[in-house]
């Protein structure tokens, strides 16, 4: 027990200071998780009771998920905060929390939540969402519920400008990750219908490209044509005549003549 | 009534000699016909009456007659019950040295003395406001009734004059009987459970009684408790809700599914899958309630409507946080066909608002009409409100309506799905928009749908329309202004005969569910194989034997 509070002091130390050593760090962390394993600390089941030993396991899985973070590894995050997520819901026994609520804990749910919407689940977006209800003013939940919003809307510009607003700084990662990988797709493919032709230099300013180069390879990558400085986007034919579905009506008819019998 | 029961009696004489035993039938049953003019006061020996049917049933293993007694308490008998009725009947009839007929004797005297109080306290039910969603099982589909604390407004004044009526005559003490030597465990259940009724209609805290009866419950394994299991589950897990202590009894919620699934009960079965759906959504645990709903398989023919009601409503409302609008509005719809049409508005009530608010997500407007239903017309009005900005795509009077009555919603648990709602006033109104401009100015788009992100905001929200195929048009970026595609005639796609086809289908659904669901009226059938006597049946044998060598006969001449 001693030496796992010692070991912790010390990564502590570590982790908070400027330039953080991450090699030092992760080998402390995995040092104190075999050693709480065999303490027993990691127990299901015992969470009930609050005691130093669940304390320091749930402190210690905040500083896990949260050097997950800075390493920029979203399985172990995963994996942590499922870990995580047991003592902060389940130790609130008939609306009273049996542990002292964690300074870190609405980070760390204001994490989780962007990485579900980095990632695109909304539905576990949503479900999550409901368990934490009561805190919805809390600025560190508020953030990801209004990006879902503005991304559902469609208003992206309200997400680049949010972008630059981070209420902490381990968001930083994943709302640049959800920049990268969702919003230009989603911007790309709302130009495509929405246009017929677009400049490069509009088309930069509205995918929010540093510089042209860049915007050029990912027109390529979508099959845009660049002829002149400008964009064309293939346009789909709508087909009005497709020919009668010969296939569908069999089988329709069929299953009339069937209940009806 | 008279005349059905003179038709029966006419039937009987013709089908037999005039035997002594016909004639006696005929006359009972002319009795029967005179006695429903005055109603009789309710007394200890109605429930010694039902008592003595569930001794004969459990003797002839057959669950129906007990299904039967339950009906019948749980519609026309609960709200009379009374403490003085309830200990003459535990005293007649639990044996002395029983430990449960102690437990229950100490639980009755739990209850209020008075019973004039008894219309004041129904009155105090429904003033504090809240939403029960209590269910009165039955098996045939004819006499479903579910009573909620809304529903029997209407009726209540007429039970009260009746049970005060009743109850203020002191009914004349019976003769004291001494208790039997043994008792039935079925017996014993049904008065733990009426006891409970009891205790939970009075408010009275019953979690240690209904925690005692569920553990006497587990000693027995008889296949003739099974229609008593569902009700006293439900009544286990209503009186722990009501103190608001849900969460201690959701072990034993799943070892009692378990159970149930196991044994093939399936009554209980989904009576307690339900109460484990409403447990975990009583918490906000969606994650947990979708995965057991995926889990478990019913055999949905044998189970009441009112529970598969309930289902439904617990299916839809996951769904719905899910993001799966459509099927969480078929859902929702099914519970609403399957209630009671008619009762239960409170239940009624509450599937209307999420059914409402998903409509509105999906991207339909709800019909007027539903917001008129019979007594919900108030409770409904915020929903009203917030269907019609979703239908202006006005987004201030939206945001205005949700400030105004957010209490309500949080109440309600609609908060989060109509915060969802908000993207849906926006693409109504472009829709609007878009059929009413052939080319608008995207400045002018911005002001119309009162976006505060400016023209660029507007700009993306429009591609991002396009792209979802809510509106058909391109956006001109130099010129900075939407075009509207022209309509396409929609005749001309294959889209009516998919319509077509999806009601069709709907309707042959129906159909089906509607025949398989047809059952001859229990009543009549028990009573006629009763009336026959040995004699009886044997001239109808007889007469039967000559019909059949009469046609034989026939068969051969025609073969010749």
């Amino acid at each position: 027990m001693e030496s796992i509070t010692s070991k912790f002091a010390v990564f502590k130390k570590e982790f908070d200071s400027p330039k953080p050593d991450l090699a030092k760090c992760s080998k402390l962390l995995s040092d104190m998780k075999v050693e709480m394993i065999k303490h027993g600390f990691l127990k299901p089941g015992n969470i009930q009771k609050a005691s130093r030993e669940t304390l320091l396991a749930r402190e210690v899985l905040e500083y896990c998920v949260l050097m997950a973070v800075k390493q920029k590894d979203i399985n172990a995050f995963e994996k942590h905060f499922a870990q995580l997520k047991t003592y902060y819901f389940d130790t609130v026994a008939s609306g009273n929390s049996v542990l002292p609520v964690s300074q870190r804990q609405y980070t760390i749910l204001g994490l989780n939540l962007l990485r579900l919407l980095a990632l695109d689940r909304i539905a576990e977006f949503h479900t999550e969402l409901e368990l934490i209800q009561s805190q919805e003013d809390n600025v560190f939940i508020k953030y990801p519920v209004q990006l879902e919003q503005y991304i559902m809307e469609g208003s992206y510009n309200k997400v680049f400008a949010a972008a630059k607003d981070v209420p902490a700084e381990s968001y930083g990662y994943f709302v640049n990750y959800l920049i990268e990988k969702r919003l230009k797709d989603a911007i790309a493919e709302s130009l495509e219908r929405a246009y017929e032709n677009l400049s490069l230099t509009e088309a930069r300013k509205l995918l929010h490209f540093d510089d042209e180069q860049s915007l050029v390879e990912y027109a390529e990558q979508r099959e845009w044509k660049v002829t002149q400085g400008a964009l064309y986007f293939a346009q789909d034919e709508d087909d009005t005549k497709e020919g009668i579905p010969s296939t569908k009506l069999i089988l329709q008819t069929l299953g009339y003549a069937k209940e009806l019998e | 009534m008279s005349k059905k029961a003179n038709k029966d009696a006419m039937d009987v004489d013709d089908n037999t000699n005039k035997s002594k035993d016909s004639k006696s039938t005929k006359d009972s049953k002319e009795k029967k016909t005179e006695t429903p003019a005055p109603p009789k006061p309710f007394s200890a020996s109605d429930i010694q009456d039902e008592i003595n049917e569930i001794t004969k049933a459990v003797n002839t293993q057959n669950t129906l007659p007990i299904s039967r007694v339950l009906r019948k308490f749980f519609t026309a008998e609960r709200r009379k019950i009374n403490r003085s009725i309830l200990t003459t009947v535990v005293q007649n009839n639990f044996p002395t040295n029983s430990e449960l007929r102690g437990q229950i004797l100490a639980a009755i005297s739990q209850l209020p003395e008075s019973q004039s109080s008894l219309p004041q306290r129904i009155t105090s039910i429904l003033a504090a406001g809240s939403k029960f969603l209590f269910g009165d099982e039955s098996e045939s589909a004819s006499q479903d009734k579910m009573q909620t604390d809304e529903a029997p407004a209407a009726t209540t004044p007429a039970a009260d004059s009746t049970s005060s009526s009743s109850s203020s005559a002191p009914a004349p003490a019976p003769a004291p009987v001494t208790p039997p030597a043994e008792i039935l465990p079925e017996v014993q259940l049904y008065l733990g459970l009426i006891t409970l009724v009891a205790l939970i209609d009075a408010t009275v805290p019953s979690t240690e009684f209904a925690t005692l009866l569920v553990s006497t419950l587990n000693n027995f394994t008889r296949r003739t408790l099974n229609p008593l299991t569902a009700k006293l589950y439900f009544y286990y897990s209503r009186s722990y809700e009501v103190v608001g202590r849900l969460a201690e009894i959701r072990s034993t919620l799943l070892s009692a599914q378990r159970t149930a699934s196991l044994t093939h009960d399936e009554e209980t079965h989904i009576t307690v899958l339900n109460l484990l759906l409403r447990n975990y959504l009583h918490y906000n645990l969606y994650d947990q309630a979708d995965k057991l709903q995926a889990k478990t398989t019913l055999k949905e023919d044998s189970i009441s409507s009112n529970q598969l009601a309930r289902f439904r409503y617990y299916q839809g409302r996951i769904k719905g946080i899910q993001l799966d609008y459509s099927g969480a509005y078929a859902c929702l719809q099914e519970a609403l066909t399957k209630s009671p049409q008619g009762l239960a508005r409170g239940f009624r009530t509450t599937v209307t608002k999420f059914a409402c608010i998903v409509q509105l997500l999906i991207g339909e407007i709800p019909e007027r009409s539903i917001f008129r239903m019979r007594g919900a017309k108030q409770q409904l009005t915020p929903y009203l409100g917030i269907s019609q900005a979703v239908r202006n795509g006005d987004l201030t009077q939206f945001l205005a309506v949700v400030k105004e009555f957010e209490q309500v919603f949080r109440k309600d648990k609609t908060y989060i799905l109509i915060q969802r709602l908000r993207h849906n006033v926006i693409k109504t109104g472009l829709r609007k928009i878009n059929i009413s401009y052939s080319k608008i100015s995207l400045s002018d788009v911005c002001e119309k749908l009162r976006l505060d992100g400016g023209e660029v905001d507007a700009e993306f929200i429009v591609a991002k329309a396009i792209r979802d195929g809510v509106i058909e048009a391109t956006v001109d970026h130099e010129h900075r202004w939407m075009r509207s595609k022209e309509n396409v005639d929609v005749y001309v796609t294959g889209e009516p005969l998919d319509n077509f086809t999806e009601r069709v289908r709907y309707c042959l659904k129906m159909h089906n569910e509607a025949v398989k669901a047809m059952r001859y009226n229990p009543e009549t059938t028990v009573k006629k194989k009763n009336d026959e006597d040995d004699e009886e049946r044997e001239e109808r044998k007889k007469q039967e034997q000559e019909i059949a060598d009469k046609l034989s006969e026939v068969d051969e001449d025609d073969e010749i």
